[in-house]
């Protein structure tokens, strides 16, 4: 190890983010050159220093001022009521679930999706709907109703050979992932502030062209409740 | 002791619970309050900000991942506050410091362990609010450098040479400080 890479170590050594390798080199540097030595325990002593500055303790008072705080806060403007996720989850998990276990999904549209259509001919182009949910709380039927429609709707879909894929996005925090270290500023993330419209499951479709698809689309329970449809057409 | 892990009272928060939310408070605002403190050198400062923290905690529940520690993530938000705060009121602090160094005259006093701490305050605090962060976060909050890049948004590598250009920066700045008292303080002893 030479001194430019020792001095470079030593803060490390300092912080505890030193390798033991390393850890081991520069203790053998340091034992052969006194000027690295000499730079290792000043900054040595200026870390040890550092931990005599302690910083006061808050304030007893300060818990309870924040509680009142929260008290004062209000959830409305810009937030997601808190019925948001459960609007998802009553939507999602229970139609899906109930098309996947009926085996209308894989009834219909597994063995006739691929193959150009319920009719035959050429394949159609396969498009994308993103299913966003609803910016504010819906009011909502009782779930059993929900459920129905939900399902109906999608089993129409598969009956007419136009569901090529559909699945339910878990209800957890979404990740984001930005910059080379793949890291998003909480504060910048997409939806950050509760502006976003959360994606809560995905139908792939296929239809003649992208008319029909829209068409389709515009049928779904989905936008009576307040959710939004993003359709993409998916390039082969 | 609430039994729940700060992931799970962060999920209730991301569901507008702001009991939850008191709870995280009670549990981690001792330490953010440390860290705000550190970055501002202000107790009035230190106790609004860490309530600024955990209020935007609320606003931004949303973007709230699950994928790291809640500590970090918090860490980042508090880092955020504090980078306002210290950049609103910098010029200000600056010249506030200026004149408390020139206003300290203890003549022929030996620098006794309260000035030479306070003078390592000083220096601490003069050093840009970038490299400040990394020295508090790695010495008073022990996060290595993997988890003061997720807070800061940076590198590792940035971390790395950013903690040891400002542990050197602070040493320097000490020193300088204390030539300063020492000519204060003799010049103040040869008038008398």
């Amino acid at each position: 190890m030479d001194c430019r890479r020792a001095r470079a170590a030593v803060a490390d050594r300092l912080t505890g983010n030193l390798p033991e390798g390393a850890r081991s080199e520069l203790e053998r540097h340091l034992t052969t050159c006194s000027r690295c030595r000499e730079e290792a325990a000043s900054l040595g002593a200026t870390w040890q220093s550092l931990a005599g500055l302690s910083a006061p303790a808050p304030d007893q008072e300060l818990v309870a001022r924040f509680r009142k705080r929260l008290d004062d806060v209000d959830l409305g403007m810009g937030d997601v009521p808190p019925s948001r996720a459960g609007l998802r989850r009553i939507t999602w998990a229970a139609s899906l679930a109930a098309v996947f276990l009926g085996g209308a999904f894989a009834g219909y549209a597994v063995g006739m999706s691929r193959g150009g259509g319920a009719g035959g001919g050429p394949p159609w182009p396969e498009f994308l709907l993103l299913l966003h949910e609803p910016p504010h709380a819906a009011r909502l039927p009782a779930e059993a109703a929900l459920v129905q429609e939900y399902t109906e709707w999608a089993t129409r879909l598969a009956r007419d050979g136009m569901l090529v894929d559909a699945h339910k996005l878990a209800d957890e925090p979404a990740v984001w992932l930005a910059g080379t270290k793949g890291v998003l500023d909480p504060e910048t993330a997409p939806g950050a502030a509760g502006g976003d419209a959360v994606i809560g499951g995905y139908f792939v479709i296929q239809a003649s062209d992208r008319e029909r698809a829209v068409a389709v689309a515009r049928t779904s329970p989905h936008l009576k409740y307040g959710g939004m449809i993003e359709l993409r057409a998916i390039e082969r | 002791m609430d039994p729940r892990t700060d992931n799970q009272l962060m999920l209730q928060v991301r569901g507008g619970d702001r009991d939850a939310l008191g709870v995280l408070f009670e549990r981690h605002h001792a330490k953010v309050h440390a860290l705000c403190y550190r970055m501002t050198n202000s107790r009035s400062a230190a106790a609004d900000l860490v309530q600024e923290a955990f209020l935007r905690i609320l606003r931004y529940r949303h973007s709230y991942a699950g994928d790291a520690r809640f500590t970090t993530w918090l860490y980042r938000l508090a880092r955020n506050v504090c980078l306002d705060y210290v950049r609103s009121v910098e010029r200000e602090a600056a010249g506030a410091r200026r004149w408390e160094v020139e206003a300290r005259t203890d003549p022929g006093q030996a620098a006794t362990e309260v000035e030479r701490l306070d003078l390592l305050q000083q220096a601490l605090h003069r050093l840009p609010a970038d490299k400040r962060e990394v020295l508090i976060l790695s010495r008073y909050h022990d996060l290595r450098y993997e988890d003061i890049a997720r807070v800061c948004g940076c590198s590792v590598g940035a971390v790395k040479v950013r903690v040891h250009r400002a542990l050197n920066e602070l040493r320097e700045s000490y020193r300088a400080l204390e030539r300063q008292e020492h000519g204060l303080q003799a010049r103040a002893g040869s008038g008398r």
